[in-house]
């Protein structure tokens, strides 16, 4: 009985200083298919009577192949999004504008570096013709926004880490995005090692546009977690609610626009 | 004779070809009615070094989802006699459209005419639009965020929102905004300088406010700001 216990005790010992190398596939993974979606709740943010609120809600389904066009000495890589479908609807927009959002996604294709921790960089689109000035919507920043990054070491259960990475807005200013987390739970399904991971972050909305600005005063948060095949070193399942309040304003425009309380799903799902 | 067929076709589709549309070199491009008519497959920026010129009688063919995005001088000069003509190569389909976008230089733009695109706009821009005709598009012209845009002899017809003004102005003289769906849609922030009676016979309505409608509504907060969001953040 007293070895049976201090066996148990050891396995428990051993299990709690068990370290996970956390690290991206960046050399030899074969093509694999994503869905992303992306759904977005934007409303006034003062307090009026819920019937009478002003919102808008919007709907992203892609289908999107990730392919390693490179592989670097240096570990990273280059890997290509290629955008398979888009399904797109919005309660701000007429059926034909859901078909021409449609039409131009499907072509943003993109391509990016990244490191073995998941860090990405210099992202770029295929052929597509950028036009932030007419508020074009861009999937690339959607990944950007969920991309986990590791801390390039291997990590204990309970433990955290934080880094930080930027994206560039449409104006080429770089907003520096904070993330944190926290490696929960390490475990077996069908052969494979997955890692439950949550995500927070915040950063704050800039704009360099001296014509229309978007800005938010407080930090926008966000938080999630992500299931990470630690066997094949991908993405399985990513999940991130974003929410914050942002300014808009227009120097053409006398009007003035109430804050804006903007909440963003994103849920990203590794198949086949 | 079925030789001399195959030859004439032949010349027929040579003549006829059309011409891709040049690569920018050294900061320039210039159309020529002697390289007409011109294709354009995917999209083409030009940064906001980088110069168009169109002489007259050009025309330029544009693939479904085509875009020319001009961040630079912009010279397309058509005649009365020989238009520039931007359309879709397959008239079932529609491409982007053509779109402005230069706070550096303003644009100038005679005698042009622009079809099936789904969307033409001016932002953060000036210049002057003299003579141009807008036909069935989807959005005739869109004008944002720009104060120095004049539309001088213009004609809009066939579209489904012939002319919407956002943040800014747009200065209008002898234009006729006629036979469209919608005629003239002013966003809320935006102004329309110019004679409302050549705003006519159009199917669903000739001229609409937005903040109007929003404060028929109760609501403050405009279709751009909402699109703005979506996109930026």
């Amino acid at each position: 009985m007293k070895r049976t216990l201090l066996l148990a005790a050891f396995l428990l010992l051993a299990c709690d200083q068990q370290t996970t190398n956390l690290v991206f596939n960046t050399q030899n993974i074969a093509d694999q298919k994503f869905v992303m979606q992306a759904d977005m709740n934007v409303f006034v943010d003062d307090s009026v009577p819920v019937d009478s609120l002003e919102s808008m809600k919007t709907s992203l389904r892609l289908i999107v192949t990730s392919s390693l066009l490179m592989a670097y000495d240096d570990s990273s890589a280059r890997f290509e999004i290629k955008v398979d479908s888009v399904e797109y609807t919005s309660d701000k927009r007429s059926v034909e504008e859901y078909r021409y959002v449609e039409q131009y996604l499907s072509s943003q294709n993109f391509q990016f570096k990244i490191a073995k921790d998941g860090l990405m960089s210099e992202p770029v689109m295929d052929n597509y013709v950028s036009h932030p000035e007419s508020n074009e919507l861009e999937i690339a920043k959607l990944f950007l926004k969920i991309q986990p990054v590791f801390p390039g070491k291997p990590v204990r259960v309970g433990e955290s880490w934080e880094r930080q990475h930027a994206i560039t807005g449409e104006n080429n200013e770089q907003i520096v995005v904070y993330k944190n987390f926290t490696l929960e739970d390490v475990f077996n399904r069908s052969g494979v090692l997955l890692a439950k991971i949550r995500m927070n972050m915040r950063y704050k909305q800039v704009s360099n546009n001296p014509q229309i600005k978007m800005t938010s005063e407080d930090f926008i948060v966000g938080s999630g977690f992500l299931l990470f095949n630690v066997t094949m070193g991908v993405v399985e399942e990513s999940v991130l609610e974003v929410n914050g309040k942002v300014n808009v304003s227009d120097k053409y425009s006398e009007e003035e626009i109430p804050k804006l309380r903007v909440i963003q799903k994103l849920k990203l799902r590794s198949f086949v | 004779m079925k030789k001399s067929l195959f030859f004439f076709s032949v010349l027929f589709s040579l003549t006829w070809a059309e011409v891709p549309f040049p690569v920018i070199e050294s900061g320039k491009v210039v159309l020529t009615e002697k390289n007409s008519p011109y294709l354009l497959e995917t999209s083409v920026v030009f940064s906001g070094t980088d110069t168009l010129i169109i002489e007259p009688g050009v025309q330029v063919f544009m693939m479904p989802y085509a875009k020319l995005l001009l961040r630079g001088s912009v010279q397309i000069l058509g005649t009365e006699k020989k238009p520039v003509v931007f359309k879709s190569l397959d008239t079932t389909e529609s491409w982007s459209g053509v779109h402005f976008v230069s706070n550096t230089a303003p644009f100038y733009v005679k005698n042009l005419v622009v079809e099936n695109a789904f969307r033409n706009s001016v932002t953060q821009s000036g210049g002057v639009f003299e003579s141009v005709q807008f036909i069935n598009n989807y959005y005739g012209l869109w004008v944002n965020s720009s104060n120095q845009v004049y539309l001088k002899k213009c004609s809009f017809s066939r579209n489904r929102f012939a002319l919407s003004v956002g943040a800014g102005s747009v200065n209008v003289d002898a234009t006729d905004i006629v036979g469209n769906v919608f005629g003239l849609y002013v966003e809320k922030g935006g102004k329309f300088l110019g004679n409302l009676q050549l705003i006519k016979e159009n199917l669903e309505a000739n001229v609409r406010k937005e903040s109007d409608e929003l404060a028929g509504k109760g609501k403050r907060v405009s279709t751009s700001v909402w699109h703005r969001i979506e996109s930026g953040f």
